[in-house]
């Protein structure tokens, strides 16, 4: 069930109401109950999906013990080994089998060798990129011995279902999460009343942006060689706005949900768009995501040690493979080569931690050179995400020609009414929203707070879009 | 977990209100579009019309009969009653409305084509009855097809929520003075477009004759119509059944397939006293690209030069009586 849909309240109002219902200090018995309602939500999806995620859990809770209980090291990489192969089997094949299957036989049929393609009709289950990431983040922190692997399988059960962040993160790490299921939750009003509004906001982001932007990203991309170059930008930058509306929406609302249980989520995203540099975006996009390659796969592999060739290798290792990890198409690889192109030279000239900190902290407005870097990052991400939102790599390459080479600006190329101006002017209103709350998770703070709730719910009933709900982006992956 | 409710129930509350203010804004500025459909439902709702004349039909009707000119020839009050896309089931259901409301007519004039019988599975145009779904009459209409509206009494201004265009509509009633985008006049809609040809409506006819053309799906739709008919003819309603004229693309696929159906008509005018049967299938004005947007529907020229002949032609037969 979608987190904007009548079924998703429903359930969330019941689910919140059994669950602080339990005396707390039954932790277990809520965790059992997290677990099971986890996996309705899952189930409501598609009940098969439910044995694979079963089966994730039960491999990674015996291996992660294993791992405990070896003194060998040899058997504790053995053990990981089978867990990382459990889990990146999984997902290698409902995710990626057509892809190597097809390209395998294009590939062959370049030189005129012809192979008969066996294609599965395999459904992707959804949030198993989320899941089995999540439970392989757990088995290499044990085997670090970063902690402890529980003896408790319903909390590590629930740990890997739970619902508000299971089909779409972010993607939890283990050190940060598990220890929660084992601990008594006292029900806090503050943060629940964070939690409310950070689901408010989140459905701000999904159904008054993402889902305003979608049909027309739809009608561009769908019909690009009939568009002129400024439909083509703004396709562009609508896709920008429909994605970070769509992900960091739904971010939101999984945060929120969470902390109405008494948990917390790590936060997911941190205002990317406001990026002076694309180091500083990757720092504040998915940052589930990027911190999982980062402590798993990058700094394994030399991170930003050893020389400049290693450096740069693993920079594009990292890029190549959390793009693939979005889809297998070679419209993610390229997406993932475009920015390791713009990254590499920031990490050459030792510039990609220049800016970690708050973007004008402290100041109301931004520089003419903070605006300009901003611009720039944020251009540059628009045109990588022609690519992730593209068919093919021809349509994402003929798209792109046809921008830079049409030169016709004319506004009465816009294909859809509604979507002209007041697109526009609602994305920059959302954009200052941010700008001036970017300090804090949401905008819901200060002495107008009431007032802001009142416009974002009625900015909620009169641009949400509820027809036709679109689905979130991410949960494809 | 108190302060967490009382924040949950302000929250829920200025939701609600906002939806509540909203909806019945939204509801008062489409009804107050002129010469729309909204302003057209809320004058029969209110009694307003207590037409002589009724002409009823699908879209055919809308768009072909011009109530102004046929009520100028008949001297009677003359309302068109059709309904856009809606066949014959839909027809009887916004007629049973009508006539709870308004006194029953004298005179029925019924637009009659092919796909006039057929069943109608849902309301198609539901969305201009946006501003009247509380109206029980309405929601009874709405939810024999769907029941999607079932959902909406449970908060207000869902229904404008899944239709974004409409209530921009009606808050800008508002502030262009109730400008509508509309001509709808006595329910009357003409279409100013000039002739495109409709290749998909007339497919399926050029591939079957009247030997293999399936009428079985058009026999409940007859069966049922021609009853309606005699019910009205009972209670001294005049029945005129008119089948419109056709573009000659169109009519040279259907004219054989009509033919058994039309027979049909004829049969029972000759029958019954109240019941009259104007076949202007191949009437001259089908020969004419000027008269039609598409192979079967007249435009705003051809519903003028059709109602003018029709209101000769009623004129006679009511004279006749």
């Amino acid at each position: 069930m979608l987190f904007n849909s009548y079924s998703f309240f429903v359930f969330l109002v019941l689910v919140f109401a059994f669950y602080w219902a339990i005396p707390r200090k039954y932790v277990t018995i809520q965790n059992a109950f997290l677990l099971v309602v986890s996996y309705v939500f899952y189930g409501w999806w598609d009940w098969r999906f439910l044995f694979l995620i079963a089966f994730s859990t039960v491999v990674d809770y015996f291996l992660a013990l294993g791992i405990e209980n070896n003194a060998l090291k040899r058997r504790r990489k053995l053990l990981l080994a089978i867990s990382v192969a459990v889990n990146i089997g999984l997902l290698g094949f409902f995710k990626y089998y057509n892809f190597f299957i097809d390209n395998f036989v294009d590939a062959f049929a370049t030189i005129d060798i012809q192979l008969h393609k066996s294609s599965l009709n395999i459904i992707l289950p959804v949030g198993i990129s989320f899941y089995t990431f999540q439970t392989l983040s757990y088995t290499i922190d044990v085997y670090r011995e970063k902690l402890r692997p529980t003896k408790n399988f319903i909390n590590f059960a629930t740990y890997v279902a739970f619902f508000p962040q299971l089909v779409a993160g972010p993607i939890e790490r283990a050190t940060n999460l598990l220890p929660q299921f084992s601990q008594k939750r006292f029900f806090n009003d503050q943060k629940a009343i964070s939690g409310v509004n950070l689901i408010i906001w989140g459905l701000f982001q999904k159904i008054v942006i993402a889902d305003s932007c979608a049909p027309y990203v739809n009608a561009i991309f769908d019909d690009y060689q009939n568009m002129n170059s400024l439909s083509l930008m703004l396709g562009a930058f609508y896709f920008a706005f429909q994605i970070y509306g769509d992900f960091a929406g739904y971010s939101n609302i999984a945060i929120g949900t969470a902390r109405l249980l008494g948990f917390d989520l790590m936060k997911n995203f941190n205002y990317p768009y406001f990026s002076r540099d694309i180091a500083e975006f990757w720092r504040r996009w998915h940052i589930s995501l990027s911190t999982w390659f980062r402590d798993y796969v990058y700094i394994p592999l030399g991170g930003s040690r050893g020389s400049q060739w290693n450096q740069v290798r693993n920079v594009a290792i990292i890029f190549i493979v959390s793009a693939f990890w979005h889809g297998a198409n070679w419209t993610f690889i390229f997406w993932g080569i475009f920015h390791a192109i713009f990254f590499v030279p920031i990490l050459l000239l030792n510039l990609n931690r220049k800016h970690t900190n708050q973007v004008s902290e402290g100041k109301y407005l931004p520089t003419i050179r903070e605006l300009l870097q901003m611009i720039f990052t944020f251009s540059l991400a628009c045109f990588a995400w022609i690519l992730f939102r593209a068919p093919s790599l021809g349509d994402a390459a003929s798209y792109i020609k046809r921008m830079i080479i049409n030169l016709d600006f004319s506004i009465d190329y816009l294909p859809n009414s509604r979507y002209t101006v007041e697109m526009i002017l609602i994305i920059l209103l959302f954009l200052v929203i941010e700008w001036f709350h970017r300090k804090y998770e949401h905008p819901f703070v200060g002495r107008w707070r009431w007032l802001k709730i009142v416009a974002v719910i009625f900015m909620l009933l009169t641009l949400g879009v509820y027809s036709n709900h679109q689905e979130f982006i991410y949960f494809q992956f | 977990m108190k302060k967490f409710l009382l924040y949950c129930t302000a929250i829920v509350m200025i939701a609600f209100c906002f939806s509540f203010t909203i909806e019945k804004t939204v509801d008062a500025g489409l009804i107050g579009l002129e010469n729309s459909r909204y302003q057209d439902w809320d004058n029969i709702l209110s009694g307003n019309i207590n037409a002589e004349v009724l002409v009823l039909g699908s879209s055919r009707g809308m768009t072909g009969y011009n109530s102004e000119i046929i009520e100028k020839f008949l001297n009677k009050k003359t309302h068109n009653l059709s309904v856009n896309a809606g066949s014959y089931g839909l027809q009887r259901d916004k007629y049973t409305i009508y006539l709870k409301y308004n006194k029953a007519p004298s005179i029925i004039i019924q637009n009659i084509d092919l796909v006039n019988f057929q069943e109608s599975k849902r309301v198609p145009d539901h969305l201009f009855l946006l501003p009247f779904t509380s109206h029980e009459d309405i929601r009874d209409m709405l939810l024999k097809y769907d029941d999607e509206i079932s959902m909406q009494k449970f908060f207000p201004n869902t229904k404008y929520m899944y239709s974004l265009r409409f209530m921009k509509n009606g808050f800008n009633s508002f502030s262009n003075g109730g400008m509508g985008y509309e001509f709808h006049v006595k329910g009357f809609s003409g279409a100013t477009a000039t002739y495109v040809e409709d290749t998909h409506n007339i497919e399926g006819y050029k591939k079957s004759g009247s030997e293999t053309f399936d009428y079985s799906n058009l026999e409940n739709g007859v069966a049922q119509s021609i009853k309606f008919y005699q019910q009205q003819a009972q209670n001294g309603i005049k029945i005129i059944l008119c089948w419109a004229p056709e573009y000659e693309d169109r009519r040279m696929y259907t004219k054989n397939i009509s033919d058994p159906i039309r027979r049909r008509f004829e049969e029972l005018a000759q029958k019954e006293k109240h019941i009259y049967f104007l076949d202007n299938l191949n009437d001259a004005l089908g020969n004419e690209k000027e008269n039609f947007y598409d192979s079967f529907h007249l435009n705003a020229t051809g519903a003028a030069r059709y109602s003018e002949k029709i209101g000769q032609e009623l004129n006679t037969i009511i004279d006749a009586i």
